[in-house]
């Protein structure tokens, strides 16, 4: 398999996955994800 | 102006810079990467929010840059250590420089409501998960945005690093609420301390410290900048000045419409445990994933999670500047040590990631524009680890 063809594949096969994930997800509300968060890592916010 | 960095990427012979030698441009690339833009962005457009497909673009234009730029942190600090060519390490400070005017006053109470920083807590967990990655870029040969941009240009190398990265990024958020248990502090936000001009001006003096510290460095190193090819804004190279300024403009306009500064390591932790629940892991059961943004993240849709929204951009527009610079795909080099290097150091770099929220972009980057000191702190211990991680190359192969 080529180097171009071993790209292609891959994105190929992430982009699916994303949009498999997207159909199989509840539909979106209120929330986008990161509104709610107190920092875009992650982490849990101070006491 | 002084030398700040003033050219990224590919380099002509002496005497031979006129000579532009233009591969042929990549036509597939090209068109594979507007069209897979174009109908994500629709579909995003439609189904999330135009917001969201925005965010898209942006995480392109940031890949496009990346990948004229040649705009590697991994390969700045080495080039820094190396060979006493603080170029690429200067530019990188005139990003945070750029982005931090910007930030910090956007962060305080001067941007739409509900804009945050990339502010986090101080402690055992970011000492030991910054050493840990800037140790595993060395041997991943790439950071966060590295990795994704030298994929997208083609490079199957790093689909190992990848992976691997994705990997570590699941196990450091399991383990991070015990390493968050270990000594430390809530996050220390500098301008409640010293006002929004006070950070301003404490931190631009300590970036411009550090820019004059490696000239100095680079002269006493005797390092003579070679001759460069001229750049094209579409074929590229491009100069490490204008990819400095792009990525301070794109990185400013994703924490105005995101309401956030760009992030990357996360979003490879959220794929990771989406993969995991897939097969059968109940992730929801790990404490990382019921924190509030978790939570939400793992149960929406990957394309409703602004970060990994931006990285699948950021790898389609690195796919187009390479299509256009016709140096799509690399050949593949994947020797026994090589791909050791890149296991390891994916490993690495996403558990570190984890522990140290965020990797050059999302913490030395995002973290000391917003005036976060877990930035500067994040910054002098990934530099220690890269010390370690450039003694190790050799071991792995790699000639530099």
């Amino acid at each position: 398999m080529t180097g171009k063809a071993l790209i292609y594949g891959l994105v190929i096969t992430g982009l699916l996955l994303a949009v498999g994930d997207h159909l199989l997800a509840p539909p979106l509300h209120a929330s986008q994800g990161t509104a709610d968060a107190c920092a875009p890592c992650g982490a849990p916010c101070p006491n | 102006m002084t030398d700040i960095g003033l050219t990224g990427g590919k380099t002509a012979a002496p005497g031979k810079a006129d000579e532009t030698i233009r591969a042929a441009v990549d036509r597939p690339a090209v068109v594979f990467a507007l069209l897979t833009l174009g109908v994500l962005g629709l579909l995003i457009g439609f189904e999330v929010t135009a917001r969201m497909a925005v965010l898209l673009f942006t995480g392109a234009g940031l890949g496009f840059v990346l990948l004229h730029g040649a705009f590697g942190f991994t390969a700045g600090w080495r080039n820094l250590v190396i060979r006493g060519d603080g170029r690429g390490f200067r530019a990188q400070l005139l990003v945070i420089a750029l982005a931090m005017a910007a930030f910090i006053p956007l962060i305080n109470g001067y941007g739409p409501q509900g804009t945050i920083g990339a502010i986090a807590p101080v402690g055992t967990s970011l000492v030991v998960g910054s050493f840990l990655f800037g140790l595993g870029m060395q041997l991943g040969n790439g950071c966060g945005s590295g990795t994704l941009f030298t994929l997208g240009g083609g490079s199957a190398r790093m689909a190992v690093t990848l992976l691997f990265f994705i990997v570590g990024s699941v196990i450091g958020s399991i383990h991070l609420p015990w390493w968050l248990a270990q000594p430390g502090w809530n996050p220390v936000n500098l301008a409640d301390y010293f006002g929004i001009a006070g950070t301003l001006a404490v931190q631009g003096a300590a970036l411009a410290a550090l820019a004059w510290l490696t000239l100095r460095y680079q002269a006493r190193r005797g390092f003579q900048p070679e001759r460069t090819r001229h750049s094209g804004l579409l074929s590229g190279p491009w100069p490490f000045l204008w990819a400095a300024v792009a990525l301070a403009v794109l990185d400013i306009a994703t924490l105005v419409i995101a309401g956030h500064p760009w992030t990357i390591t996360y979003g490879f932790a959220l794929w990771g445990a989406k993969g995991a629940q897939a097969v059968g892991i109940d992730m929801a059961g790990f404490e990382f994933w019921q924190w509030s943004k978790g939570a939400a993240a793992l149960e929406n849709s990957v394309l409703a999670d602004v970060t990994s929204v931006m990285n699948i951009g950021l790898i389609l527009g690195a796919m187009l500047a390479a299509g256009l610079a016709g140096s799509f795909a690399k050949p593949l080099n994947l020797s026994p040590r090589f791909l050791a290097a890149a296991i390891i150091g994916g490993l690495l770099m996403g558990y570190g990631a984890r522990l140290s929220f965020g990797c050059n972009i999302g913490a030395f980057l995002g973290g000391i524009a917003s005036g976060s000191l877990h930035g500067w702190i994040w910054f002098v211990f990934a530099f220690a680890g890269t010390l370690l991680g450039i003694r190790l190359r050799p071991h792995f192969g790699f000639g530099d």
